[in-house]
């Protein structure tokens, strides 16, 4: 997963949003929405995504760090920040 | 002999249509086991079986409705005798005269119910025509509806084993810490038509929509589908209302497949059909009207200091790997459950005037859906897990609440209901008791509040409990022990 560009990157984060919340529509989304507060992310919705982008980028995600994940460019920047060059 | 009946899926359940048999005659169940996929308001739901046994008889075929108690299937201590057939006469008198004549059972009830097991093809469309929905040009009837049950049992998958997963989801969730990284295609991203796609294959019964707008198809074959990245819209099923089986899945795959792979699969969209929100919201309406008409609530409502709880977790979650981590809302969950264990009279059923106290703690949990409506399965024996163990459990039950795959035992068994309003709530909510159980309790958003500690005027987390509880069984003083009880436990979260 090392090389992935922001492309693939950003197609992941979206497929696993969507995976937690099946009526977000992905050619809707802006980039820089907030996943909490304008998509109606729960905490628990909200953890369950952490917890399957740790398990398909192999990264840890401290709790500190959610707030850098809050939109979907922010989750992109963060996976290819923690990830190895 | 054993009876294998529609379960009752809450005090607001009337009928429920089999979707789709996953054992046929002659297999071997084991209690606990997922046997069938029932519709109702409250969407698609695993149905498990509580004898052991072998299946003898399918007596009721798939896409019929039947009142809640209609017996479904017979099961005895051996295997059948070779040409056992299913749907015999007999067995097709459902014992259901008791079967809730609640305002709601339209004759499309009685008539399927009389007609069970082999409704003919003007009663079978009579029982879902409010549901009927303009589709595709139906085909000529096909003659199962002469003899639907060897049709349905032949497309009836193997047993599942007694603990497989129903769902990819479910599997990555329980699974855990060690689950391995879910497919890119795999769980929830099954590629999805529009509703208008769902065609039916036949005349006989009109096709059923799925309360979220999805393609009919059953548990296994939007399994099957995911795993193997087919778009079910390509799939046309042969299960009752056009319903797509599993074995339609595993029979078209080189066909479906090619489209899907060749273009970015649509998105999954799951937002409630205006049928199905309005069929929960129905649900809803009856059971808290009769909660109303029928229990005299009283209410307590007691402010708990969580900063101690809330320090502890944020130190706790850091030394934790994130599939191990503790959300707020998981901590009152595990002090109400233990501090149950001392009153009895708010943890139970009151039925036929008579409360029933229960020794587990099957903790219900009010989880609201996305596009509307609520729904509050159990943790089952949320007492016996520590806080790992319950947060996966909450975790686990949240994504299939909202994603499907819910299991019957986890909607009729609840004891109690916890409300939690999260961490972007309100500060308290004064509960409704979801009958027929006895107590609700509520746990309001934390909040930070300036609060009065040793003299001192402090600035803390606050958070509002309530309880909303049966005064048929329990008195206010009572409550409030109970209360106070959980505030205890809260304050030393180390111990919880």
């Amino acid at each position: 997963m090392s090389t992935q560009d922001a492309t693939a990157i950003e197609k992941v984060v979206i497929d696993t949003l969507v995976e937690i919340a099946p009526d977000i529509d992905p050619a809707e989304l802006e980039p820089g929405v907030d996943l909490r507060q304008d998509l109606d992310i729960d905490s628990m919705d909200f953890l369950n995504f952490i917890i399957r982008l740790h398990e398909r980028f192999a990264i840890e995600i401290p709790e500190e760090d959610y707030p850098r994940l809050s939109t979907v460019d922010g989750c992109v920047d963060y996976i290819r920040a923690k990830q190895p060059a | 002999m054993a009876e294998f009946r529609m379960p009752s899926l809450g005090a607001d359940m009337d009928a429920g249509v089999l979707v789709e048999w996953l054992v046929k005659p002659g297999d071997k169940v084991s209690r606990g086991d997922i046997v069938a996929v029932v519709e109702t308001q409250k969407g698609a739901i695993d149905v498990e079986i509580f004898d052991d046994g072998f299946v003898q008889e399918i007596v009721v075929p798939v896409g019929v409705e039947v009142p809640v108690d209609t017996i479904l299937a017979i099961l005895g201590d051996t295997p059948p005798a070779a040409g056992a057939s299913t749907v015999p006469a007999k067995a097709a008198t459902p014992a259901s005269s008791e079967a809730k004549a609640v305002g709601s059972s339209q004759p499309a009830q009685r008539d399927t119910h009389e007609a069970a097991p082999a409704p003919s093809t003007a009663e079978s469309s009579q029982t879902s025509t409010a549901e009927a929905s303009a589709g595709p040009a139906p085909e000529p009837p096909p003659h199962e509806v002469e003899a639907p049950a060897p049709e349905a049992t032949a497309a009836a998958p193997a047993p599942p084993p007694a603990a497989a997963p129903t769902s990819p989801k479910e599997q990555v969730m329980a699974s855990d810490a060690s689950a391995a990284p879910t497919e890119q295609g795999a769980p929830g991203d099954a590629p999805t038509a529009p509703k208008e796609r769902v065609a039916p294959p036949t005349a006989a019964p009109a096709p059923l929509s799925r309360s979220d707008g999805l393609p009919l198809a059953s548990p296994r074959a939007r399994r099957l589908a995911a795993d193997r990245g087919i778009d079910l819209a390509t799939i046309r099923g042969t299960g009752p209302h056009g319903s797509i089986t599993g074995d339609d899945v595993e029979r078209a795959p080189a066909a479906a497949t090619t489209p899907t792979t060749a273009t970015t699969p649509k998105p999954r969209r799951r937002r409630m059909s205006e049928k199905g929100a309005a069929a929960m919201r129905e649900a809803i309406a009856a059971a808290m009207a009769r909660s109303k008409r029928e229990i005299p609530h009283y209410y307590l409502s007691h402010t708990v200091d969580l900063t101690a709880a809330l320090d502890w977790l944020k130190a706790t979650n850091r030394a934790r790997p994130v599939s191990e981590r503790l959300l707020p809302a998981v901590l009152p969950l595990r002090a109400i459950a233990r501090a149950l264990a001392d009153f009895p009279e708010l943890n139970g059923t009151y039925e036929d005037g008579r409360y029933r106290p229960s020794a587990p703690v099957h903790l219900g949990f009010a989880i609201a859906l996305r596009g509307g409506g609520l729904i509050a399965p159990a943790i089952k024996d949320a007492a016996g897990l520590d806080l790992t163990a319950l947060m996966v459990r909450v975790r686990d039950l949240v994504a299939r609440a909202r994603s499907g795959g819910l299991r019957s035992s986890e909607l009729q068994m609840p004891t109690i209901t916890v409300t939690s309003l999260g961490d972007r709530g309100v500060d308290a909510v004064t509960g409704v008791i979801y009958p027929p159980q006895v107590a609700i309790v509520g746990v309001g958003t934390p909040v930070l509040r300036p609060w009065v500690v040793d003299g001192e005027l402090t600035i803390r987390t606050l958070a509002v409990l309530t309880l909303a509880a049966d005064h048929r069984v329990s008195d206010g003083h009572r409550g409030a022990l109970f209360l106070a009880a959980v505030d205890r436990l809260l304050q030393e979260p180390e111990a919880l």
